[in-house]
């Protein structure tokens, strides 16, 4: 995210180094407002941290490739 | 007076010949052309094909046919919902380039088929990521109870076209609260529906993994009847769970006897204020209900679709947000962006909190029917106001208003946004949740049916200045 340490900044340096990754061009007065409102959610991410989930615990929704048929096939 | 009759009541009278559709469109049009100016709902028009509606509902009725059940009726739809030949807009300036829709929105077909009478689409919040609709290209949608307050969103104009008399019925999208604050703030009954209950397609997505559609209207008995006839499976739309129809209108005025209704407590006491709390014991005391129940993880859950919420939305328009960003709502824009950097182990982490979460609502439907918590903290806050005052602290007012919606959502259950009035029937309304266990709306609508029955909720239409 950042070459320093003890960056002053660190979610503004994410917020570059991932609007680059994307290709999202930002000036600097966007990085400054995006970078107010990411940091509001990850006040709210890191209570989701704290919760204690196992391995077996899964997403809500699961991908079905089809729906599985009604009836065994003849 | 049109304006005044509910839903149901214009098709009585449509049937029975006493009103013409046409006739009922006039006054339809002559009262949005009175109060538009004024709340600025509307963003677009179709009289051109309500007048050819209602044409068919009169010439149906000259052959003697039996007419539906909405015959006749003028509704008008979230400009997020597909109306053929129109660019769906979606609150926002660079969708108007699209092409117009090819078909009408799944809803929209089935209100048709049922001859209700399309009048034209109504103001949102961009992409529906708002709880205002403060729409900065089109302007704000104003408050039919006080001009200078909010309209609330995202669903504003669906609100405020019911609550000014404009029309009897809107339809509107709720992914985090748009039925339910639009509902409390504009004083009008709002469904938001189990997650997966009526079909989305046709819509324009915010959040695929929380969006719902629902009816507002200015009685029980017209959200059962329009929701019935919503209702229906929809194999081309993956989110549409609902297999069955479960019908529910013969059931609103069934009563609340044997039903265990409680009231929640802790995150939606703490987040609520004063007159929401009152708005809460009204209804609670009319209803019997017990205080003191407690929801899980309500904050939890409030972060995880925060989360959730950021980054689907964020994602869905990132190719839009490269090209255009300078052409986004300012109010939004910037939030678009920081869901679309978002590490995606937030995102899944929400996700797989979303099923531990599920069970434990679930759970907690053992021992109740119905529970009752505030809408929104606060009643319509002025227009622009960037913080609200909660039980002494300063919260930024955008985002906070859906404090209260966002965690009953997450977890999907149906929930009936009913008005109620602590402070007299001239100050400004606020509304009270009413939620029952996913696919069980009949609970809710009954409960819902009580408190109007009994004069406790009521949705009269605004006084609004000449």
């Amino acid at each position: 995210m950042t070459d320093t340490p003890n960056d002053p900044n660190p979610i503004a340096a994410y917020v570059r180094a991932a609007a680059q990754l994307l290709a999202l061009p930002l000036s600097d007065a966007q990085v400054e407002r995006v970078s107010v409102h990411l940091a509001r959610t990850a006040a709210l991410a890191a209570t989701l941290q704290r919760v204690p989930l196992a391995a077996h615990d899964e997403p809500a929704q699961i991908y079905e490739p089809a729906p599985f048929p009604a009836e065994d096939p003849s | 007076m049109i304006a005044a009759m509910d839903a149901g009541a214009i098709a009585a009278a449509v049937r029975d010949g006493e009103y013409r559709a046409e006739q009922v469109l006039d006054a339809c049009i002559a009262r949005i052309a009175a109060t538009d100016p004024q709340v600025n709902a509307f963003t677009d028009r179709s009289f051109e094909r309500a007048r050819r509606e209602a044409r068919a509902i009169d010439a149906r009725r000259a052959r003697g046919e039996p007419l539906p059940a909405l015959a006749g009726v003028p509704y008008a739809v979230k400009n997020l919902f597909d109306i053929e030949g129109m660019t769906t807009r979606a609150g926002s300036k660079v969708l108007l380039g699209d092409a117009p829709a090819a078909a009408d929105a799944v809803l929209v077909q089935r209100l048709r088929d049922a001859g209700a009478v399309l009048v034209g689409a109504l103001n949102m919040d961009e992409f529906a990521y708002g709880f205002t609709t403060e729409n900065s290209h089109v302007g704000a949608c104003r408050n039919p109870r006080d001009l200078s307050r909010i309209a609330g969103g995202s669903s504003g104009g669906s609100g405020a076209a019911v609550a000014a008399g404009q029309v009897p019925l809107t339809l509107g999208s709720d992914t985090n609260g748009s039925i339910r604050v639009p509902s409390s703030l504009c004083g009008v009954f709002g469904l938001k529906p189990t997650f997966g209950r009526l079909s989305r397609r046709g819509s324009f997505p915010f959040v695929a993994s929380l969006d719902h559609l629902g009816p507002f209207a200015r009685s029980v008995a017209d959200l059962a009847l329009s929701y019935d006839l919503m209702q229906g499976p929809d194999p081309l739309d993956p989110g549409c769970h609902a297999t069955r129809v479960q019908p529910v209108r013969e059931r609103v005025d069934a009563g609340i006897g044997g039903l265990r209704i409680g009231v929640l407590a802790g995150y939606f006491d703490e987040q609520a204020g004063p007159d929401a709390r009152r708005a809460v014991a009204l209804a609670a005391g009319a209803l019997n209900a017990s205080a003191g129940v407690s929801w899980p993880d309500a904050a939890l859950a409030r972060a995880a679709a925060f989360v959730t919420s950021a980054s689907e939305g964020g994602a869905l328009h990132l190719p839009r947000l490269r090209e255009h960003a300078a052409e986004f709502e300012p109010l939004s824009v910037d939030r678009f962006i920081a869901g679309a950097l978002q590490p995606a182990e937030w995102y899944v982490r929400a996700q797989r909190f979303r099923r531990a979460y599920r069970d434990k609502v679930l759970a907690l439907f053992h021992d109740w029917d119905v529970l009752l918590a505030p809408a929104t903290p606060v009643s319509a806050t002025p227009i622009g106001a960037e913080q609200f005052e909660l039980n002494g602290t300063l919260v930024p007012a955008r985002p906070s208003m859906g404090l209260l919606t966002q965690p009953i959502s997450y977890a999907g259950c149906p929930v009936v946004a009913v008005p109620l009035w602590p402070n007299g029937a001239t100050a400004l309304p606020i509304g009270v949740q009413v939620i029952a266990a996913p696919w069980r709306e009949d609970l809710a609508l009954r409960v819902a049916r009580r408190l109007e029955a009994d004069g406790i909720a009521v949705a009269p239409i605004a006084a609004l200045p000449d």
